[in-house]
């Protein structure tokens, strides 16, 4: 079945070709054939069609048990339960390759099917565009990290190696995938922008376009970040859910930049400005997530993900020279159409506060790059190799952040183009009264440090001044509609009306709940290391630990230690639950693993993890960490992207009656 | 392109620069595998030093009465350099013999005195153990 | 391991069936379209921008962000705006 699989991926590469080739020749064009079009049109949705094929392929291959195959032995055995056999393809780098190459691909054929109510000058170059990722992927895939290959050996291996537990678990079917579709999303909007610049067809369509597929791709990309840090925080027993290490901050990188994009977009839709400065964000962002996934396999930084040394760094590089030469070259082939309608008036715009938002975001990006490749530079130019750790990212970051929170409060009140002074004292005042009290009350009671305290504060400013939106929208809905303030069918009409606006007021309170939860969680985390024997309590916080006893278990593939650990409420002494933090081995692999004990609650995460126990096999060694907050964190991540959501999506209703208001803006003045 | 975009992007190449400058200097580790920590160090201490290496024999590992691990490393490319490592905290997953592991610390009296320790992580892209599959597997999987 | 040839096969018989219908479909066989560029685009653009505007500057008016002078002075500027550019796309329309 793999020849299926590799000849579906050789056909694969051949029909991006001929999509990239042929959409540039038809595009030169000044007259195309409709014909052409459609053709092209269906071209990228063949491609997306045939790696699906490969894909199924291998996963046939997995699902049947076929140990011929140097992948599906590597990765997969026969005891693994059928769903860790299908996210086993993806489990090895050959494998996540393919999926990346079918999920761009699965892109580009939705852009496809979306297409027919394009621009038609756009159409060739967007089709070119589009399949320029999946060719170059599949390049990858079929010369370097062919999944489609067979153990050269006689013997017909009768069970495979097994993926390894710590990947066996849910984390591992969501968050790889969730993540690549946020990755390759991102190639939509750089073929939409490279169209627009190839086709000269550079009015607000593209930009248009690029907004709503960049919100998409966006979303995915903050749940896939999230869903990787949560996944490290159950599994890795630090007690911490980011390390800056390497192949996170590439997932991070365009995330920043897809975050400005979003931002700056607005600025260009509406006032004709920073043309070049968007197509820079998007042709940047696009790089970034090629350059993301080309650290994570070259190994040409260290990090605690193993990686193996392949050549396929040159190609990358080789990928990522050829997209930042061509988009320069086209902006200065372009550059009369992309001068500037207007320049931004004044200090205290929304035009102005969204700059800096970029500069902030583009800031982090730049900061997290340097620390990312900073023993790669050192190396170079002073021959002895240096690393950054935490606290390079934790210094920078940290301020950075806060500024983008404390902006978070600035933007979305202040006006387009050019505030009133009388306005901006109004809605500042209370908010920074606010946060100023917020700041002596934490003061006072016991909290001194400055980035905590300055954390909390801006939050709270932040609140309140999106409260003091909220409640100047629904005052000016009320006075449209004629009812009253706080009544829910003015809250509809308002949210309904303008969705975007109040989506992204939705995303912002998602960052603020994470800003607090992160501070919370950094700043007061408590750790101690204790040693208990039966019957033996340790106290801590606000509550108390009992070991009961320490149990072996026979698994079917692994040996366990547990203790079991009660949990009590130093109050009242009532039982909260029963903790049962594990060691595990793995004769197979000769491996152990912690198991953690994790008890999420809503003022803290009770944390604990076996160190060892002593010979007699009755006193366990427990390290306890105690996490305020910590659930906040990601009930703020939940809210940034049903945000996201509320944002992309829209109603079909509201679709069409906004049509019909554009009409009407026609026919009135 | 507009006096104010240009004091906005100017004031933050320069607030961004100096953060970073400042950050790096402050926070910056030497990055040093065993052998060349041992012809560099000799009797000297070092301070903020990142060293990966491979985990060698003997390893102990007390939970009592504080939580340390002890062990040795070695060049993953094999040699003689060896040195020791102290590192007061939990034992991380898949920490074993023969594996490769990342330490940030600092060289003290002769032993590196661990601060983070963390074991490669069995992610994707783990490299072929030697010996583990048939011998007529591609060589270019192997990693050495 | 044979089923794989009659099943490449099949694959390339449909996806070729796919992808050469559009040159046997009468009602795209032959149709020719401009996709030259166009500064009608542009009119439109601008028009566009400036009702936007409009909008903008309404809503922000009566959530008080703008002071009554500056809202005046700019919703004046930004109809002119508007009554040119519709001028404008009249005039390309006439040529």
């Amino acid at each position: 079945m793999i020849e299926f699989g590799h000849f579906a991926l050789c056909l694969a590469w051949l029909l991006a070709l001929i999509g990239v080739v042929a959409g540039c020749l038809v595009g030169r064009r000044s007259h195309v054939a409709l014909s052409h079009v459609e053709a092209l049109r269906r071209v990228t949705i063949a491609v997306a069609i045939s790696l699906g094929c490969a894909l199924l392929g291998l996963g046939y291959s997995f699902v049947t048990n076929d140990y011929s195959i140097q992948y599906v032995w590597q990765y997969s055995n026969r005891e693994m339960p059928w769903i860790y056999k299908i996210t086993a393809i993806w489990g090895g780098m050959d494998g996540s390759m393919l999926l990346w190459c079918f999920l761009v691909a699965a892109y580009c054929a939705f852009v496809a099917r979306a297409s027919v109510k394009y621009p038609r000058p756009l159409l060739p170059f967007l089709y070119a565009f589009l399949n320029t990722s999946p060719l170059f992927f599949i390049t990858v895939t079929l010369f370097f990290t062919n999944p489609f290959r067979y153990l050269r050996s006689a013997l017909v291996m009768p069970d495979g190696n097994g993926l390894n537990p710590l990947l066996q678990n849910e984390y591992m079917a969501i968050h790889p995938p969730t993540l690549y579709l946020g990755f390759t999303g991102l190639a939509v909007p750089y073929a939409f922008c490279m169209a627009a610049l190839a086709s000269g067809h550079l009015s607000n369509d593209w930009i248009r376009l690029v907004r709503r597929w960049t919100l998409i791709a966006w979303t995915f990309l903050t749940a896939g970040v999230v869903l990787g840090g949560h996944w490290a925080y159950l599994e890795l027993g630090w007690g911490g859910f980011w390390a800056w290490d390497p192949v996170e901050n590439a997932s991070l990188l365009p995330w920043l930049t897809a975050t400005a994009l979003l931002h700056s977009v607005m600025v260009q839709e509406r006032k004709g400005m920073l043309k070049i400065w968007n197509i820079s964000l998007v042709v940047l962002t696009y790089a970034l997530t090629v350059f993301g996934t080309f650290l994570t396999r070259s190994g040409i930084v260290q990090s605690v993900h193993a990686f193996a040394s392949t050549d396929i760094g040159w190609v990358f590089l080789a990928y990522l020279s050829g997209i930042i030469l061509l988009a320069v070259v086209l902006v200065i082939y372009r550059r009369k159409e992309l001068r500037p309608d207007r320049a931004i008036e004044s200090f205290f715009s929304r035009e102005a506060v969204f700059l800096l938002n970029n500069l902030v975001l583009l800031s982090i990006c730049f900061a997290v790059l340097w620390g990312v490749m900073f023993p790669v530079f050192s190396e170079a130019f002073t021959g002895e190799k240096q690393t950054v750790g935490i606290p390079f990212f934790n210094a920078v970051n940290v301020p950075l952040f806060l500024s983008l929170v404390f902006l978070m409060g600035i933007g979305p009140t202040i006006a387009w183009k050019r505030s009133s002074l009388s306005h901006l004292l109004r809605a500042f005042t209370l908010p920074f009264l606010g946060g100023f009290l917020v700041a002596i009350a934490l003061v006072w009671a016991g909290i001194t440090e400055f980035y905590p305290v300055l954390s909390y504060s801006l939050c709270f400013f932040v609140l309140m001044t999106i409260l003091g939106e909220l409640q100047r929208g629904l005052s000016a809905q009320a006075g449209v509609t004629q009812s009253s303030t706080w009544s829910p069918s003015t809250a509809a009409t308002l949210f309904r009306r303008q969705r975007i606006k109040y989506g992204a007021h939705i995303i912002h309170f998602g960052v603020l709940v994470m800003t607090v939860a992160i501070t919370a969680s950094m700043a007061h985390k408590i750790e101690r290391e204790f040693t208990l024997g039966p019957g033996e309590r340790f106290t801590v916080g606000r509550f108390s630990l009992e070991l009961r006893n320490v149990r072996e278990e026979e698994h079917a593939n692994y040996g366990a230690v547990q203790a079991q650990v009660i949990l009590r409420s130093l109050k009242d002494d009532s039982i909260l639950e029963t903790l049962r933090p594990e060691l595990r081995f793995y004769p197979k692999n000769k491996e152990t693993t912690t198991e953690v004990a994790l008890r999420m609650g809503q003022r803290e995460d009770v944390y604990l993890v076996l160190a060892g126990i002593d010979e007699s096999g009755t006193r366990a060694s427990l390290k306890l960490f105690i996490n305020p907050l910590q659930v906040w964190l990601w009930y703020g991540a939940i809210l940034m992207i049903i945000g996201g959501i509320v944002v992309a999506v829209p109603v079909p209703r509201q679709a069409m009656a906004k049509q019909r208001e554009k009409e009407r803006g026609l026919q009135s003045i | 392109m507009g006096r104010i975009f240009i004091t906005l992007v100017s004031l933050f190449v320069v607030v961004g620069g100096v953060l970073v400058f400042q950050a790096t200097r402050g926070t910056s580790s030497l990055v040093l595998l065993p052998s060349e920590l041992v012809t560099k160090a000799a009797a000297n201490d070092l301070p903020r030093i990142r060293i990966g290496g491979r985990v060698a024999d003997p390893i102990s590992y007390q939970t009592e009465p504080k939580i340390v691990l002890t062990f040795n490393i070695t060049d993953p490319k094999g040699g003689d350099a060896t040195v020791p490592v102290v590192y007061e905290g939990l034992k991380p997953d898949m920490f074993a013999a023969g594996r490769d592991v990342l330490i940030d610390g600092d060289f003290v009296g002769g032993s590196v005195l661990a601060a983070k320790l963390q074991t490669q992580c069995p992610s994707k892209y783990e490299p072929v153990v030697p010996g583990a599959m048939p011998e007529s597997i591609d060589k270019e999987r192997q990693v050495g | 391991m044979s089923i794989w040839i009659p099943a490449s096969l099949l694959l390339v018989a449909l996806l070729t069936a796919f992808l050469i219908g559009p040159f046997f479909e009468p009602a795209l066989n032959g149709a020719l379209e401009s996709i030259e560029r166009d500064s009608f685009r542009a009119l439109l653009d601008s028009k566009e921008r400036a009702l936007r505007a409009l909008k903008d500057l309404e809503l922000d008016h009566s959530m008080g962000k703008v002071s009554a002078e500056d809202f005046e002075h700019s919703k004046l500027a930004l109809s002119l705006e508007v009554v040119k550019v519709l001028d404008d796309i009249k005039r390309h329309g006439g040529e």
